[in-house]
């Protein structure tokens, strides 16, 4: 199985302790935690975090899941530099129970904060890819119609 | 950011049935609804989702509405890798929509 980094960055009109505190509480609307059917975190060195989304609701924005109920999510935290930075292990079955590694880092720029989330070790295979063939088909043919546009 | 809506709109083989018909140029508003198998004020909804992303531009001539796709928001689409990565980027849409509104509020 073949393994990839994933980095992603954005500005976020907001001052660095505000993010950093929206990301990690689950009772948040702004954060990623928030929503999931059944949440439990524990935001401290060695504590562990869960969160379940149904499986449903995921399916509806179009990424594929296996089976029913509560697709879960499991984690240790390694490191909590509030309000700068936080590292994470990441298991869900797209990780195909792997134990990755997520960092976040909150930096502060004019006007906001940059968040840059680094997660590690992903598994790069086609069960982790585009592997939703109605679209991928579609996009093929877009890609070739619209050629350098795209 | 828009990454929520365009996969909101592809997630459905209607909408990506239609995206296909304008994969292969302009179309009136009325031949996309002639091939499905359901009213047009249903492939109306499907088309509204479809504009929302912003796949889809709307011109009107008169009473003719002509459809005509955008690819660009699909350049995000492109190069995403995984639904690990979709996830996270959907996660972020939300914590910055968050602050931008809470901004607008003060």
């Amino acid at each position: 199985m073949n393994f990839t980094d994933l980095k992603l960055s954005r500005f976020i009109p907001g001052p660095t302790d505000e993010v950093f505190d929206v990301w990690f509480d689950p009772e948040s609307p702004g954060g990623p935690w928030h929503g999931a059917k059944k949440v439990l975190m524990n935001l401290a060195v060695d504590g562990m975090f869960y969160f379940g989304i149904e499986r449903a609701a995921l399916e509806k924005k179009g990424i594929v899941v296996h089976g029913s109920g509560l697709l879960g999510h499991f984690g240790r935290f390694t490191a909590i530099e509030r309000p700068r930075a936080a590292t994470h292990t990441w298991m869900s079955e797209h990780t195909h129970g792997i134990e990755t590694t997520v960092s976040v880092t909150f930096e502060a720029r004019a006007g906001g904060t940059e968040l840059t989330i680094v997660h590690r070790g992903v598994p790069d295979d086609e069960s982790g890819r585009r592997h939703e063939a109605g679209w991928t088909s579609l996009l093929a043919r877009v890609e070739q119609h619209f050629g350098g546009k795209l | 950011m828009q990454s929520e809506a365009i996969w909101t709109a592809l997630a459905d083989p209607t909408r990506r049935a239609i995206l296909e018909r304008l994969s292969r140029g302009p179309t009136r508003v009325t031949d996309i609804a002639a091939p499905f198998d359901m009213s047009l004020n249903a492939v109306s909804k499907h088309i509204k989702v479809l504009e929302a992303s912003r796949l889809v531009r709307r011109t009107r001539q008169g009473r003719e509405h002509t459809l005509e796709l955008d690819p660009k928001p699909l350049r995000e689409v492109v190069q995403w890798a995984s639904d690990i990565e979709r996830f996270w980027s959907g996660r972020l849409d939300r914590i910055e929509q968050f602050f931008t509104a809470k901004r607008k509020r003060k």
